[in-house]
């Protein structure tokens, strides 16, 4: 908890207000004190309020009032020590469809609370079909899914309890905010618990300034989140998402994934969380566990936390010089390819620090630099 | 949109905001908003129906606007049903138990009957208009005031001869003597009736005015002539206020005729036919009286309507008295049995509809119209008795229910199962009500050969259908939430193969 503190400090002195604003809202939510979350509910309204953040003193404001809150979280929380449920467990499933020929081939997966799979792969390839299976939304073939939060699942149970957000998103009708008062009183949040909980969600996912608007009038982007906020009130244990970053842009993309990742690890309700996306990079990032699916088969899965020792390094840049320049200075020690944007560099016996060095000393103008020795991007072709 | 938020009364706002956030069940049936506007839309057309100018003298404009108002009804109905379908707690897989899945049905069937009372609010006004418009003893009195003045000043003109006819009464027309029969005297004789049963005996004895026993079973029914000129289908006796029977108008000016001035007597009498004439009745009646033949008897009296226009005046207050007997409780019963059956029949497709996908619920609907289509052309095919109809919905509740009942057995979700469970939940409460009518439809064909009096059979089918219409309710009360529920609630989650 300690920690938790000094981390939104840190974000605060370094003016990462946004991202300190978010913490503390889970801070908050996390000590299930209503009156706590009400005061950082107000706190996050008022410093979200875009005339306040143009004034002269903003950044001392919100740092007095940030500290009144986390004082009190401080006199309040006690260490707590997450611990990863299994919330699902998939056991050799294969799905195949009549029509298509698609087969999803055995396939077997864990997942656990507080951790985040990713699922990757090129269209097309079976990843929404995995993610419908999972979501019991799909009948399998053959193997089995066990469902850990309820002793006798049936059905209807393991659906209240796995949320799963399509690519595209049905269509939402009358308000936002009456959706998603809706999705919060149907699990059982009543009244003033109920404002509660809406409040605080749209402020989470800085969606309170649109909370009045209809599904036509928001971007596809917000459709998405105003989804997670919906989704997120029902309270599920296994949240599934497909391609859920399609439709946001860069800066958004990046908040929602580390949005996703403290979720995920969230004390007062913690998840599980698998998605699909193509943002490779992105996804590695935040994930606990890649899955790789190709042809309907798990071809890799690795978990990201682990340093994998790879035999060869692979490294993607993109630069000016030709591929002989390339090759010359690299003493011919590697093995370049060029899909017409950038160099693929694959090496046995040099490691991405000296392609790096001998690159930068003759000068060449490096404008962009991957290292995929470890990423499920090498298995794309 | 904002404009439409300030047509909404505040306390329902809150009402709604309430619900929403403490009853998502009941907020999303819609209920208090289809309450208020009901109430609204029910107090606007009593208005217009009080305003609106009406000649309770000439056929009822009820119908037109029964027709108009449905309009407005169904209207009302889609929208409900737009706002209805964009929440849904059992599809969301909310906390939605048994207990909610039943009172979503009642609450369904409120809102339907709410648009249901649409049509009828102006027939209910124009009752109370007609009432405050013409009192039932004014009526009354003036019917037998016409009567017994046309009596009194057309005597001379109208036929005196009292109908005389002779029956045999014989216990069984099957076995009747002819030997007997040919024995008998011929008085005033009709042959059709020249052997009746006792049914047909009491029947006729009820009606005619004076019977005489001429011994060995044989009576003559005696009628006296008609002087009940204006005689209303419609008009019911008040208390002590009853309308004259010829026999009565007979014996009041007939029996002890005393000449009266004639002047004074058509004054009175044009004074009353002049209250409820319309002209242009006239043509279209006499031209359906011509049609009842030659009796001379009838032709006078012809004479005598078309004389004075009575066929008008009787049209005025056959109109009048058939606004004030609408909501006589027979007819009531009537009504309100239709309207209660189709606002059953409509929550439980709305109910289906919400617990159903809607490719399963309309593949139900085409399934129920194949079903019947073939059941009723196997019935005409093969010459099946009346009650066969019976018996194939009793072998569509048996096969839909062998049906439904394998979705506990499933791992996936089959549309056949789905259909069988909307089937199944749309026929099933109506199986204590099949019963009845096929017990009805069973003892018919006995009538003939036990003798059973119908009368009373009629009446142990009455008492039979009061008691299944209560097993009905009772069958929704118990079967909805749980067996129902549970199908529903295991097939709906179920995953798609």
């Amino acid at each position: 908890m300690k920690n938790r503190v000094e981390e939104i400090r840190t974000f605060i002195e370094y003016k990462d207000f946004d991202l300190a604003r978010r913490r503390l809202l889970d801070a908050c939510l996390d000590t299930r004190k209503e009156s706590l979350i009400q005061q950082s509910i107000n706190f996050s309204k008022q410093v979200g309020n875009k005339a306040e953040q143009n004034l002269a003193n903003f950044s001392d404001k919100f740092q007095d009032g940030a500290e009144q809150i986390l004082q009190q979280f401080s006199s309040l929380s006690s260490s707590v020590i997450h611990t990863n449920e299994q919330v699902i467990s998939a056991n050799k499933i294969s799905k195949s469809y009549t029509v298509g020929g698609f087969n999803l081939q055995a396939l077997s997966l864990k997942a656990y609370t507080n951790k985040i799979i990713g699922v990757v792969g090129e269209n097309g390839h079976g990843k929404t079909t995995l993610l419908r299976c999972l979501a019991g939304q799909l009948q399998i073939n053959e193997g089995s899914i066990d469902y850990y939060f309820d002793p006798k699942p049936d059905y209807f149970s393991i659906k209240q309890k796995v949320a799963f957000i399509p690519q595209r998103i049905p269509k939402w009708y009358g308000k936002l905010k009456d959706n998603l008062h809706f999705s919060a009183s149907i699990t059982g949040n009543y009244s003033k618990e109920n404002n509660l909980m809406v409040d605080f969600m749209l402020e989470r996912l800085s969606l309170t300034s649109y909370a009045n608007l209809t599904w036509s009038q928001i971007s596809s982007g917000y459709r998405t989140r105003f989804e997670i906020a919906r989704v997120l009130l029902q309270k599920p244990t296994l949240l599934i998402l497909d391609e859920p970053l399609a439709n946001l842009d860069i800066n958004a993309q990046q908040t929602m994934l580390i949005d996703f990742k403290y979720l995920a690890k969230s004390i007062y309700y913690p998840l599980s969380i698998i998605l699909s996306s193509q943002q490779l990079h992105e996804v590695e990032k935040v994930a606990d566990e890649i899955l790789f699916i190709k042809n309907g088969n798990s071809i890799f899965q690795t978990t990201c936390s682990n340093n994998v020792t790879h035999k060869e390094v692979v490294i993607e840049i993109e630069t000016n010089a030709n591929r002989d320049t390339i090759l010359q200075i690299l003493e011919n020690n590697v093995q370049v390819s060029y899909n017409g944007g950038y160099y693929t560099i694959t090496s046995n016996q040099l490691t991405a620090n000296v392609i790096m060095e001998k690159l930068l000393a003759q000068q060449i103008a490096i404008t962009y630099f991957r290292d995929i020795t470890n990423s499920t991007k090498r298995l794309f072709s | 949109m904002k404009d439409i938020q300030k047509f909404k009364p505040s306390f329902l706002l809150k009402l709604d905001e309430r619900l929403l956030k403490n009853n998502p069940t009941i907020w999303s049936t819609k209920i208090h908003w289809v309450i208020w506007y009901s109430i609204l839309f029910i107090i606007l057309l009593s208005i217009i129906s009080f305003v609106v100018p009406l000649e309770f003298r000439r056929d009822s404009v009820n119908g037109y606007w029964i027709v108009f108002v449905s309009i407005i009804s169904f209207i009302s109905f889609v929208i409900w049903l737009i706002y209805l379908l964009q929440f849904n707690v059992f599809k969301r897989f909310g906390n939605f138990t048994a207990l909610d899945s039943l009172k979503q049905l009642l609450l369904y069937y409120t809102c339907i009957l709410c648009f249901m009372t649409f049509p009828f609010v102006f027939s209910v006004v124009e009752v109370v208009r007609v009432n405050s418009t013409y009192n039932s003893k004014e009526l009354i009195n003036d019917i037998n005031k016409i009567n017994l003045t046309i009596a009194q000043i057309e005597y001379d003109s109208i036929q005196h001869n009292w109908n005389r006819d002779t029956v045999w009464l014989v216990a069984d027309l099957n076995k009747i003597d002819t030997q007997q029969r040919d024995s008998i005297p011929k008085i005033t004789q009709h042959s059709k009736y020249a052997a009746i049963d006792s049914a047909t005996f009491n029947s006729r004895k009820k009606i005619t005015d004076s019977v005489i026993d001429l011994g060995n079973n044989l009576y003559v029914f005696v009628e006296c002539p008609v002087y009940s000129f204006l005689n209303i289908y419609n008009a019911k006796d008040i208390g002590e206020d009853k309308i004259l029977k010829s026999a009565s108008i007979f014996n009041l000016v007939i029996k002890n005729y005393k000449p009266a001035p004639k002047d004074s007597l058509q004054s009175l009498l044009k004074t009353i036919l002049n209250k409820y004439s319309i002209n242009n009745y006239q043509s279209s009646i006499n031209t359906e009286f011509d049609e009842q033949g030659n009796n001379s008897h009838l032709l006078s009296t012809n004479e005598i309507f078309k004389k004075y226009n009575l066929w008008s005046v009787e049209r005025s207050i056959e109109n009048i008295f058939r606004i004030k007997n609408r909501w006589a409780f027979e007819e009531m019963k009537d009504i309100l049995r239709v309207v209660l059956y189709f606002t059953l029949i409509l929550s439980l497709l709305v109910y289906i509809f919400r617990h159903s996908t809607v490719k399963t619920f309309f593949l139900s609907l085409l399934t129920a119209k194949l079903l019947t289509i073939i059941s009723g052309l196997i019935i005409a095919l093969f010459d099946f008795k009346g009650y066969a109809v019976y018996e194939w919905y009793f072998f569509y509740v048996i096969l839909f229910l062998f049906l439904s009942i394998m979705v506990f057995t499933q791992s996936s979700r089959k549309v056949v199962t789905g259909v069988a469970i909307n089937l199944f939940t749309l026929i099933f409460a109506f199986l204590p009500l099949m019963f009845v009518f096929y017990y009805n439809e069973r003892t018919r064909l006995n009538y003939i050969i036990n003798d059973i009096d119908y009368q009373e059979k009629m009446k142990t089918i009455n008492l039979y259908l009061s008691i299944s219409e209560i097993v009905l309710v009772v069958l929704i009360l118990l079967i909805i939430p749980t067996f129902i529920f549970k199908m529903y609630r295991k097939w709906y989650a179920l995953p798609e193969s």
